[in-house]
């Protein structure tokens, strides 16, 4: 009996990977396979930065991009963060578990081409808001170390984040022509933010849904104007034993962007309102192209963590280089100086409101 | 009195070797740079500007609807070059790196590339929004050749 029930299972499994519709198969040829991995090394002049100088292997990086038919395709982007080890079997000297870092699901959407001028997403996405969001890790494709902290990662500067890095739900995009000039668009509806502990692309934590959109209008092929907007709830609490409460997140961001053979130019502003406070942050950024694949890079960035609050200003002055050292290479090498000067009301600040941090970073991208 | 240093003998030889170190060291010239399509491809011309859309991402489909599928020679081709300097208006290195970040951001997926342009040819015949560039004495019946319209 028992050898019977084997012998028909194997038949019907020999059955079903033999039938297996051509109509579900995907030709692997089509199938995109991309990442990045970048190593860096920073060190700074005190205990304000990087004051032990070390090593830190940031982005592992695997993108997958496989078309269903040529309209329908599905887009997914996995990635290790600081030498991902969130295992329980290597342990310290202590015996308590080593490692850390995170696995994080950056993008994951199917993705529908309508139209040059009507495509849709639904999934979980990184958030489209200003230049440097969705390439926010994929530091291969961004002249600096990292993107500007500066709108991008308040939560480093002494505020909160801006926007959600993530959001999970329906976009629709496109791209309008009109005469010689182009309009990009993308708006979208998701769950938003959620408080610490609940998965935001799992479920939401109010009814509210979040929405969002950003245009970038570029008159010619040199110039690009953009705006971008961010409208949700986030949890919030008067007091640490108050209950959690949701509250209005508002940002507005304005990008305007020049682009030459060797120099270009590139610069944000963005200011958010939520609960009890509003903070605002902008940049600028110079790019000159001193030969073929050597590029020197200038930026300027500020952050105001909280606009009631008087001296809590972050200004940091950004200089490097980025060189691809080899001929149509996918290494970039980057090296750049940093002066961070906050205020004394800087919620970041322990103990130096000025240091200065040394970064070089090897990045390697298929 | 004749010259010892502008002999019509040393006058050759240095013509000859100025012509073939202009001969090994200029770019090599083509015939015309044209577009080819699949023969069922209704279109005729294509300004320079939509090639660079297309090229760029940012025009995905021909006006019948069918999706543009677009292929690029090496970027190592001397006819590659041509067409990114003279069309797209961008050298092989910072189309690279456009299409780098396109990628990175699941904004589309980068023209396919081919190392000849019978290869290229042998795509466009074989898919009906297939797109490409070829040197016209190359161009074969088996697609239909387009013209391109540069910018003023």
């Amino acid at each position: 009996m028992r050898k019977g029930m084997f012998f028909a299972a194997t038949l019907f499994l020999a059955e079903l990977f033999l039938s297996a519709s051509p109509a579900f198969a995907i030709d692997l040829s089509k199938i995109s396979f991309n990442g990045y991995v970048d190593v860096e090394y920073s060190t700074a002049d005190n205990a304000e930065g990087n004051y032990n100088s070390s090593f830190h292997m940031h982005h592992l990086s695997f993108l997958l991009d496989v078309p269903i038919t040529d309209k329908l395709s599905t887009y997914a982007h996995v990635e290790f963060d600081h030498g991902t080890n969130i295992g329980t079997s290597s342990v310290n000297k202590t015996g308590a578990p080593v490692g850390g870092g995170d696995l994080v699901v950056e993008n994951a959407f199917i993705r529908y081409v309508s139209s040059d001028a009507v495509q849709f997403r639904v999934g979980r996405m990184l958030t489209p808001f200003g230049y440097y969001n969705e390439i926010h890790d994929a530091t291969p494709t961004i002249i600096s170390f990292a993107v500007p902290r500066a709108i991008n990662n308040m939560e480093d500067r002494g505020g909160t984040t801006m926007f959600p890095r993530w959001n999970t739900g329906v976009g629709m995009l496109g791209t309008v022509l009109l005469g010689s000039s182009t309009l990009d668009y993308i708006m979208y509806v998701g769950n938003g933010e959620n408080p610490p502990g609940l998965n935001d692309s799992e479920s939401d934590a109010n009814p509210n849904k979040a929405f969002g959109a950003r245009v970038n209008f570029q008159p010619n092929e040199r110039m690009q104007i953009g705006a971008s907007v961010y409208s949700g709830e986030r949890a919030f609490q008067t007091t640490t034993i108050a209950p959690i409460q949701n509250g209005p997140h508002n940002t507005g961001g304005l990008l305007f962007a020049l682009n030459g053979e060797k120099c270009s130019f590139l610069s944000e502003y963005a200011v958010s309102q939520e609960q009890g406070f509003t903070e605002s942050a902008g940049y600028g950024q110079l790019t000159y192209r001193l030969l073929k694949r050597l590029s020197a890079y200038y930026r300027l960035e500020y952050s105001n963590p909280n606009q009631s609050v008087s001296d809590d200003a972050w200004v940091e002055h950004i200089a490097g280089l980025n060189f691809m050292p080899m001929n149509i290479s996918n290494i970039v090498l980057k090296f750049e100086l940093s002066d961070n000067i906050r205020g004394a009301n800087n919620a970041a600040v322990t103990r130096d409101l000025i240091y200065k941090e040394a970064r070089f970073a090897v990045t390697l991208f298929f | 009195m004749r010259s010892r240093y502008f002999s019509s003998r040393s006058l050759l030889k240095a013509s000859i070797v100025a012509l073939a170190l202009s001969l090994a060291f200029a770019d090599k010239a083509f015939a015309e740079l044209i577009v080819i399509v699949n023969k069922d491809n209704p279109a005729t011309a294509f300004r320079a500007a939509d090639l660079r859309r297309i090229y760029n991402g940012g025009k995905r489909m021909f006006e019948n609807g069918v999706v543009i599928q677009p292929a690029n020679l090496a970027s190592d081709n001397p006819l590659g070059k041509d067409f990114f300097i003279s069309v797209l208006h961008i050298d092989a290195e910072s189309y690279r790196l456009f299409w780098v970040r396109m990628i990175f951001s699941g904004k589309g997926r980068p023209p396919v590339e081919f190392e000849t342009e019978q290869e290229a040819i042998k795509f466009v015949a074989a898919n009906k929004g297939g797109l490409a560039f070829v040197d016209s004495p190359n161009a074969t019946d088996a697609v239909k050749t387009v013209k391109i319209i540069f910018d003023d």
